[in-house]
């Protein structure tokens, strides 16, 4: 974080900067509006807090504030005027254009000091504010009970490997799984199980995917795996795993009749020669997933509509 | 010191007030103040032979802005009629002006030379 000193009188200059001597902060001092500007875009520069001169050749302070608060910025610069003494209708406009305080010359060096103080003040908030803002999106990405990423994310990614797939011209697959009856594992062993079920399940598949898969909770008891890059065969190679490695699991499921916690899992692919909505695609998993659990459940099915490239009879797999 | 308080071209304590009572910064700053003359008074004649105005204005204001900021009361009030001059366009005022600079200017000069170094 650095402060910008914008004054092109260099006796004003040289008390801004010992003024600010004791600010921790690395103060840069520039001698017109328009080096001001090109430093306050430069994201390297990291100007935060801006002490402008009113008069100044270039850019005046005026039209430097307007440009900031126009600039939409990711983060926050906290601008301070300068202007002469008596001048009301200067400050009024300075104010107006967006600068957050002023200080009128001449200025006594303690006021100023004490004033950009507490722009950096304005700043560090702001930074905090906009650091727990990002960690509370992550969060929100997040399934709380599993730690993956939950339904909101997948239909954010979702939607964006749609647009991938059709720029790039790269199909992706999708898979939907879920537990087998797993109403009847909660029934039997209580909900606390069930939601240890969901963790262990949530992990292991997150371990038997590919590095680039992606693997969500989508609710419930289903989960979804978005696989890039990824055709028919690829697909139901890593659906075929997840289903293995859940099994050898041989997680207990007294209620149900293989005696260990299954999925059924239905595969789909999106080409980019046939564009669907997401929740078309969606729609499609599932419907190879219903297939799956009707033909008996632990195993995996793959496409069964027209949007594959050539009309087939369901594959079921086991 | 040997001045009067009516020989001094500047308030001292309240341009040390500004300088944190620093004698060698503010005795820095005054050269900086008074070399800067020159220079200024010379861009303010050639706006005058031009009739530009703003120049004057301009020019002005800055050097007002760096007496005042030193507590050079006198220089800076030579230095805000010029700046009146340049914004009412009467410029015709100014050059009787620019020799009160001058030797106001070197007053300040001298000033500063008996702060100690």
């Amino acid at each position: 974080m650095r402060i910008l000193i914008a004054e092109d009188e260099r006796v004003s200059r040289a008390l801004l900067r010992r003024a600010l001597e004791r600010i921790q902060h690395e103060v840069v001092a520039v001698t017109d509006g328009l080096e001001a500007w090109n430093h306050i875009v430069d994201e390297s520069a990291d100007i935060r807090v801006v002490i402008a001169d009113w008069m100044m050749p270039g850019l005046d302070g005026l039209e430097l504030t307007r440009r900031i608060r126009n600039a939409g910025f990711q983060h926050y610069v906290y601008v301070i005027m300068l202007t002469s003494r008596g001048q009301q209708q200067d400050i009024n406009e300075g104010l107006s254009a967006g600068a957050d305080d002023y200080v009128i010359k001449p200025f006594d060096p303690h006021e100023l000091f004490f004033r950009v103080r507490n722009g950096l003040r304005i700043v560090d908030l702001e930074e905090q504010l906009a650091a727990r803002n990002r960690e509370l999106e992550q969060i929100a990405m997040l399934d709380g009970l599993t730690g993956i990423p939950n339904r909101r994310a997948f239909d954010q990614d979702l939607g964006r490997r749609i647009l991938e797939s059709q720029r790039y011209r790269r199909p992706f697959a999708l898979l939907m799984l879920d537990i087998d009856c797993f109403k009847a594992y909660n029934d039997t062993l209580g909900h606390a199980a069930g939601d240890s079920a969901l963790r262990r399940i949530a992990h292991v598949l997150k371990r038997a995917l590919r590095g680039t898969d992606d693997v969500y909770r989508y609710g419930g008891e289903e989960f979804a795996c978005i696989l890039p890059e990824t055709d028919e065969d690829g697909a139901m190679l890593v659906a075929e795993r997840l289903r293995e490695a859940v099994e050898r699991e041989k997680l207990a499921h007294p209620g149900y009749r293989h005696g260990i916690v299954t999925v059924s899992v239905g595969v789909t692919v999106h080409r980019p020669q046939h564009p669907d909505s997401p929740s078309w695609i969606v729609e499609n998993a599932d419907r190879a997933l219903y297939c799956a659990k009707k033909s008996g459940r632990n195993r995996v099915s793959g496409p069964t509509t027209a949007t594959t490239t050539h009309q087939q009879a369901p594959t079921t797999s086991r | 010191m040997t001045e009067t308080m009516t020989d001094c071209p500047l308030d001292l304590a309240e341009a040390l007030a500004r300088t944190g009572g620093d004698q060698d910064f503010l005795r820095e700053l005054l050269e900086m103040l008074v070399d800067d003359v020159p220079g200024r008074i010379t861009s303010i004649r050639q706006a005058v032979a031009q009739q530009d105005a703003d120049t004057v204005r301009a020019e002005a204001h800055t050097l007002k802005g760096a007496a005042a900021n030193l507590a050079a009361a006198r220089l800076a009030e030579l230095a805000l009629a010029v700046e009146q001059c340049g914004r009412s366009g009467e410029l015709d005022g100014v050059e009787p002006l620019l020799a009160g600079i001058e030797r106001e200017s070197e007053r300040v000069g001298s000033f500063a030379r008996t702060l100690s170094p």
